[in-house]
Order: structure tokens, then sequence, then C-alpha cells
């Protein structure tokens, strides 16, 4: 597997003055070249996660950074805060955020702040914190507390593992690198966008993009549908089933 | 060995399934209630959506009803006429209740709710009911204790519509059991519960079923009940899970075996006690839940 790899890496550091298709926005200063292990991921009846390993090479110098971002597909978010009434915790206020990627992963070679100024951070939308934080209209909240209902939305999406932020991406000889793409069990169907970065000396010098794809395969794709399209055929096929097996057992108990 | 659950979209252990699908059949075998009160809380625990566990849930006691049912049926213990009657009654609570159920959730405020009721009712019933059976447990340890009447006559006594039940031994107004059963229907769509815990006594409490035909009649009306709840719950939410009810049943049907095996073996004073504490140490997690200073004050919910 991993004789394969390099097999498949020196192949492509190999094929790199041909490789201008993949690299859309390379400028002249950088030949920016990526890809990824696997582009689809099956949701099927064994699903627990997937992890992907995205490589690619790029012409180094000392002060060479790579970022790599993964946003997987946009969702309206509900997000609840929790006061004392009466002696019990209830959710007392509520927003809805709009267009938040439901699954973000950013991964660079050292911390962003280190990378590049805030400045250019912001700019590019770069970090958990610079994910827009976009309130639905019927949604008010007074701006002193803005902050601390951002950072439950990072803090909470972190915990369920669907976003992250770290540092792992590795080079190796000045020229290849890689990194993981993990994606928990609770990923929802959709595209994932995949953008590598190439930062030199703080500035983005060239931009490299792929997709991943993941959707639903075989019997948990054929019921979900099936309850969606067909919902009250389904709903008699669930109690059909429900009495089935409960008088099958009954039978099988029975002396 | 993990498997995807194709409506809960979320991987769980194929045996923590299996384990706890046995485990509350047991109970549910045992008692005679549907086990909903245990098992919707705990899938809610291992990560499943709120609204899944609920529909799957209504999904998972019609199997074990089913199961449960066959052996209380081939002793006798079915009231046909008393469980058609809180049919009646549960159809139209649960279809109500699941529009409730659906308002709540608009709201954001069902994970409350549903909390709330089971505090509710779980410490009521479970109070009452560890102090009955306590009572008659003391008694029957001194024989010569005067005997109580087989049940108080009060105002519901009057009700029109008097029908006799003979299984049950009673002459009571059939709106009696139509109201219990449409009280049980829309809890049990709220809840995501079969609603045999508050079925259970207030058919002994307040119809005055003798205890011998109060679980296989329970069971056989909480079938038709959580059947329709399962239907609505599939054509207005979505909700139903058959791969997880699935496993839920295999370890739930063979638990209720046992279960109902278990329950002949233990008197009826016995069993009602052993309930009560369930019962209350089900709700006591429950207030601290909702007492304790969460962890987090916010909390997210990634709307479809």
């Amino acid at each position: 597997m991993i004789r394969a790899l390099i097999a498949r890496l020196v192949a492509v550091v190999m094929g790199l003055c041909f490789a201008g298709s993949l690299s859309h926005q390379a400028m002249a200063t950088s030949v920016l070249v990526a890809d990824l292990n696997e582009k689809e991921v099956q949701i099927s009846t064994d699903f627990n996660g997937a992890s992907l390993l995205l490589f690619g090479t790029i012409d180094r110098e000392i002060s060479d950074d790579v970022v790599i971002i993964v946003e997987g597909p946009a969702r309206d978010i509900a997000i609840r805060l929790k006061s004392r009434v009466g002696g019990i915790w209830i959710n007392t206020e509520s927003a809805t955020l709009t267009n938040i990627p439901s699954f973000y992963q950013i991964s660079s070679t050292r911390p962003l702040n280190v990378i590049t100024s805030s400045k250019s951070l912001e700019e590019l939308q770069l970090g958990l914190n610079h994910v827009p934080f976009t309130l639905a209209e019927d949604s008010a909240i007074s701006e002193g507390i803005l902050e601390d209902w951002q950072a439950a939305l990072i803090r909470n999406m972190e915990k369920s593992n669907l976003w992250n932020q770290n540092s792992d991406v590795s080079i190796r000889k000045g020229v290849l690198f890689r990194s993981n793409i993990s994606l928990p069990a609770n990923v929802l169907p959709g595209n994932y966008q995949v953008r590598i970065l190439h930062f030199r000396s703080g500035e983005l010098i060239a931009e490299t993009n792929s997709v991943i794809v993941v959707r639903k395969s075989g019997l948990s794709a054929d019921i979900f549908e099936f309850a969606h399209k067909y919902s009250p055929a389904y709903g008699i096929f669930a109690i059909l089933f429900a009495v089935f097996m409960g008088w099958g057992a009954a039978r099988v108990f029975r002396r | 060995m993990y498997i995807y659950l194709p409506i809960a979209e979320i991987s769980i252990n194929i045996f923590v399934i299996l384990g706890l699908g046995g485990m509350v059949g047991l109970l549910s075998g045992i008692f005679g209630v549907g086990g909903g009160f245990l098992m919707t809380p705990l899938l809610i625990f291992l990560g499943v959506p709120a609204a899944v566990a609920v529909g799957t849930e209504a999904n998972q006691i019609v199997a074990a009803s089913v199961s449960g049912v066959i052996a209380h049926w081939r002793r006798g213990n079915v009231d046909i006429k008393m469980g058609l009657i809180l049919l009646a009654g549960g159809l139209v609570g649960s279809t109500i209740g699941v529009s409730i159920f659906a308002a709540l959730r608009e709201l954001g405020q069902i994970d409350l709710a549903i909390k709330l009721s089971f505090i509710v009712f779980l410490g009521i019933i479970g109070t009452l009911m560890l102090f009955e059976s306590m009572r008659t447990i003391l008694r029957s340890r001194r024989p010569n204790a005067k005997r109580r009447r087989l049940h108080q006559h009060t105002w519901l006594h009057g009700l029109p519509f008097k029908t006799r039940f003979r299984k049950s031994k009673l002459y009571i107004s059939a709106l009696l059991p139509f109201m219990v059963g449409a009280f049980v229907g829309v809890l049990s769509a709220i809840m995501g519960v079969g609603g045999g815990f508050i079925m259970v006594p207030a058919m002994i409490y307040l119809l005055g079923m003798p205890t011998s035909v109060v679980v296989g009649t329970s069971l056989f009306q909480i079938i038709f009940v959580t059947a329709n709840v399962t239907f609505l719950q599939s054509v207005q939410t979505q909700t139903v899970d058959v791969v997880l009810a699935g496993l839920l049943l295999i370890g739930g049907v063979i638990g209720a075996q046992f279960g109902t095996r278990i329950g002949a073996l233990l008197r009826g004073e016995q069993l009602r006690g052993l309930l009560a504490l369930i019962v209350l140490a089900v709700c006591l997690k429950l207030v601290t839940d909702v007492v304790i200073t969460p962890e987090d004050f916010f909390s997210l919910e990634i709307l479809r």
C-alpha cells in the first residue's frame, strides 16, 4: 500500500509538467499539484467514518506553507441557549444560522497565525473562527454576546468531530506534502469541496481544488429513499415487519 | 462491529443495540410495559436524534407487544372488550399527540417537554405503586388484618354507558376506559412510549381491573396504538428507522420471552414493588438531568 503510494507520488512528480490542468490558478512562481487516494465515499451499511489521504507536490522554499480546507455541504443550524428558570434548565434563547458548513476541516503545515497575517486569514476566511457566521433574518442576538454564540458553535461542532483545525500537514524532501482527511460517521452526504493553498512568506501564491463526493449506497440508501419517497407504504411495511418479527419470536419460543 | 442506521444517519455498535433491546425486552416481558420509558432516553443517550428515537421506539414496541401478548393470550389473560375500548381512545389520543409533538419540536422545546413529562408521570406512578405494594406485602404478613374492598365506588361509577366486562369482572361506564386510552395515547406519542407504565396502574387503580388480565390487555391495545404512531411518524416526520427497530426487537423479543416467564413466577405485589423502584430510578436520573448545571449552556441542532 505504502509502496504503491510512493510509486504514485513519483508518477505525480514525473508528470508535473503535464499536470497543468489540475492546478487551476497556478502562478508562474509555483507548481502545485495535489490528488486524493479516493474521491468517492460510500455510506453503506457498515460505514463508520472514512479516512482519506490527500497528497501532492510543491516546489518548496524555506518559508513555504500548505493549507488544506475541506468543506462539507452547508446546512442551517439551530443554536439554543439554556438558562435556569425556577430551578430547571430551559432553552430560553435560540437563533438559526444559515449556510454553515456541516463539515469543516482545515489542516496546515504550521499554525495558521504563523503562516500569514490575521488580516489575510480573515480575507481568505481561513480557520474555524472565520467560517461565515450568518444569522437567519428572524434571529436576533444582541451585539455584545454574538462572540459567545460563535464560540459555542465552534466548540459544539468540534465536539461532534465535524469541525477540526490542525497543523498535521507534513512535507517530505521539500516537495511532497500529505495530509489525512477524516470524515466521522455522522457526515452528511453531498459534495465536499477541497481547497489546497500554497503560501510563500505569508502570501498566497497558488491554489488548486478538488471534490470528494459522499453518497449513500446499498441497502441504507434504498431504505432512506423508501422512507422519504413512499412514506405511507414505508409506515405500513414497518408495522407488518414488526408484527411478523414479534409473532415469529413467540412461535420460536413456544414449547 | 458497527452498523450505519439509514434514518438516524449515525453509526452504532450492533452489539450495544442488541444488548439494549434484550435488557429492555426482559423488563417489558416481566412487567407488561412496553419498555419505551427506558428505551427512548437510552437511545437519545447513545446519540440517536430524539425524534428518531421516539418514532423508532413506537415501531419496536409493536413487535415486543405482539410477542408478549401471545403468551398472555394463551393463558386467557386478555380482556378483548376492554382492550378495544381502550384502543378506540388510544387511536384518538395518539393522533392528537403526534401533532403536539410536531408543534413542540418546532418551538425547540421537545427535549425538555419529553423529560418533564417523564419526570411527572414516573414520579407520581412510581411513588403510588411503591406505597401500595408495600402496604399489600405488609398486610399479607398479618393474616388477621381486615381485607380491603375490591374497589371504592366514586363519582366515576356514575358515568353513562355502563358496560359489563366479564373477563375483568367489572360493570363500569365505557367512557372510563375510553378516556384512559385517549390520555395514554397522547402521552404515548409525545414520549415515544407504549404507555404501559401509565396504563397498567390506571387499569388497576382507576378501573379496578384484576391484576391477572391487566398486563395482557395492556399489551393488546399497545400493539395498535404504537402501530398508529409508527404510521403517523413515518408519514409526518420520516423518523422511523426500521434497521434500528429491527435490531432492538431481535434483542427485545428474546428478552420479552424470558421476562414473561419470570413475571409468571412473581406475585402481583412483588411485581408492582419492583416496577415502582425501576420507575423511580429513571425518574431520579431525569430530575438530575434538568436540575444540574449543564456542561455547555449552548446546544446545536443541524437542520435538514
